[in-house]
């Protein structure tokens, strides 16, 4: 037994007892977090990986919520059926993301994926009948994943970790095939991923597609733990805080996304006491981070150049 | 009928804007064959390539590989028709390990669909570990095998250029274009890469064209010679020729 498996068990351990040793705010805390980790993993596919700069997410979250409420309290279909389908709805949207991508780059891509993020609340709104407008929609509660209850949080909280986990696998096993290396050419040089014959504008669509099944995965799997959506919960902050959360816990690093996702919702839950300026101290927080590590939390073995890099400013 | 030149240049014309960088050049590279290109800076050499490898747009002219038309072709396109380039200010991917910025060379070569590269599958594993090998084949050529794991950005110049040289190779090419490869080698490492380079030409087989600045390192290389100055060819033949000819004389010195 190597220590590496060592502490692969005692972390399972902990996590496996975790739901039952906290009081159920913290356990619905945890399953949000884990949620924007899986999300924050999947934004670091595009940005990260692929290098394509993207403020989509938020909008892939929403749709996936949004679908697998639809299909289940409009039109009777199973959850697992219905999570599906918004995976499938997602990655459509991915894909057509990604075509934008083809053409702009950096501050216009940016743009483009913000102003999606953007509509997608608003065309909630405008679809009154189906999502319920601004009074929201209710996933019935009968609906179970499996036989799984996912409004019981302890429950969602175990299929969030293992479908957690899955993703972190899938994404370690993409970084060593020619996709992953394909998505780090095109990131690090687009010439050079040409001149080996690379074809970029099928990879920067892949990375866009797969990034959105997962996204709408999560927001699948949001919809019943949380029971009940309603767009102003997915307004634009939301991809504001995928975004930070995996410059903070590192771009191109699976395990600083995993840590980036549940900062930005552990964090302002430190300051619920001070509601109305908890923003201004989580982007306080954030800039000391970014200072002190300016490759994010994961990078911290070179925490040493950061800090001295704050004591003398070049 | 002979069989067609592994390429066909002709009429090559780039201009960016109202300056013409490469003026109506034309040129045949048989199979096999090793060519020369030198000229002063500005001459449109580095041009010349980015268009022959589709970096650059043409304004004007065909290129044709093994006979088939690929002037409207992708710069991908190109290099999967066996058109692979290294570049003057290298292009590398410098935040990952010498192993797998050569293994990207072999991206073509990896026979499964890209979509499964997100599960471990045997086919998967299998095709990544031939290409592994290949790579590092091609690494212990070049040397290159105890940097294996180094991050390329980490390694110097010379290394670098040898790093992409072997990427270049992963690739297969059919006819391999090096911009200036010597440029920042000592005399050791000149010699050295001049020796590998030969060896793989006759090996691997493809066409060989190169722009080069030391002239001598070029000669032994290769056994014909273009002069380019000004977007245009000014001499062409066998390396002493070209290199004496009044032509190449005057456009170095004026």
């Amino acid at each position: 037994m190597s220590k590496r498996v060592a502490w692969l068990v005692v972390g399972a351990a902990l996590i496996a007892v975790f739901p039952w040793g906290v009081g159920s705010y913290v356990d619905y805390v945890a399953c949000l977090a884990l949620t924007y980790s899986l999300i924050t993993v999947s934004l670091n596919w595009v940005m990260g990986y692929a290098g394509q700069i993207t403020l989509g997410q938020g909008g892939f979250f929403a749709v996936g919520a949004y679908v697998a409420t639809c299909a289940v309290a409009h039109y009777g279909w199973a959850l697992p059926a219905a999570i599906v389908l918004s995976a499938v709805a997602t990655g459509v949207l991915g894909l057509l993301l990604g075509v934008p991508a083809l053409r702009l780059q950096g501050h216009y891509l940016a743009l483009t994926t913000l102003f999606f993020s953007l509509a997608v609340p608003e065309v909630i709104m405008a679809l009154p009948s189906l999502t319920g407008g601004s009074n929201g929609i209710n996933m019935p509660g009968t609906a179970t994943l499996f036989g799984l209850h996912l409004s019981n949080l302890r429950a969602a909280f175990y299929v969030l970790v293992v479908l957690l986990v899955a993703i972190i696998l899938v994404d370690r096993t993409m970084l060593k095939s020619k996709l992953g290396r394909a998505f780090m050419a095109i990131r690090d040089s687009e010439t050079a991923a040409a001149s080996v014959g690379i074809p970029i504008a099928v990879y920067k669509i892949m990375a866009f597609t797969a990034s959105g099944v997962v996204a709408g995965l999560a927001g699948g799997l949001y919809a019943p733990i949380a029971g009940y959506l309603n767009p102003a919960t997915f307004d634009l902050w939301l991809s504001i805080y995928f975004f930070a959360a995996l410059i903070v816990g590192g771009l191109g690093n699976v395990y600083g996304a995993v840590i980036g996702g549940i900062i930005v919702i552990a964090l302002p839950q430190l300051f619920s006491q001070v509601q109305n300026v908890s923003n201004i101290l989580f982007g306080g927080i954030l800039v000391v981070v970014l200072l002190a590590l300016p490759g994010g939390i994961a990078d911290w073995p070179r925490l040493g150049t950061g800090v001295r890099w704050l004591r003398r400013p070049r | 009928m002979a069989a067609p030149p592994a390429l066909t240049v002709s009429g090559l014309t780039v201009r960016f804007g109202g300056l013409t960088a490469v003026g109506s050049v034309s040129l045949d590279v048989p199979g096999g064959g090793r060519i020369g290109i030198i000229g002063p800076n500005g001459a449109g050499k580095s041009t010349l390539f980015h268009a022959i490898t589709g970096r650059v747009r043409l304004t004007a002219g065909r290129i044709a590989v093994d006979g088939r038309d690929v002037t409207r072709w992708s710069m991908s396109r190109r290099a999967a028709s066996g058109v692979v380039q290294t570049f003057q200010n290298i292009q590398l991917l410098p935040s990952l390990p010498v192993l797998e910025n050569v293994m990207v060379g072999g991206h073509l070569r990896a026979t499964y669909p890209a979509v499964l590269g997100f599960f471990g599958l045997p086919q998967v594993r299998r095709s990544e570990r031939n290409l592994a090998a290949q790579a590092r084949a091609l690494m212990r050529r070049l040397e290159l095998l105890p940097l294996e794991r180094r991050r390329v950005s980490e390694l110097p110049y010379a290394m670098q250029k040898r790093v992409e040289v072997a990427r270049a190779l992963m690739v297969m090419p059919r006819i391999l274009f090096l911009d200036e490869p010597a440029t920042g080698m000592n005399d050791y490492e000149k010699s050295f890469f001049l020796e590998v380079i030969r060896d793989m030409q006759r090996e691997m087989g493809f066409a060989l064209v190169v722009i080069e600045h030391d002239v001598s390192f070029l000669a032994q290389l290769v056994d014909y010679m273009v002069a380019m100055s000004f977007g245009q060819i000014i001499a062409r033949g066998r390396p002493e020729d070209v290199i004496a000819s009044p032509q190449v004389v005057e456009s170095y010195m004026g």
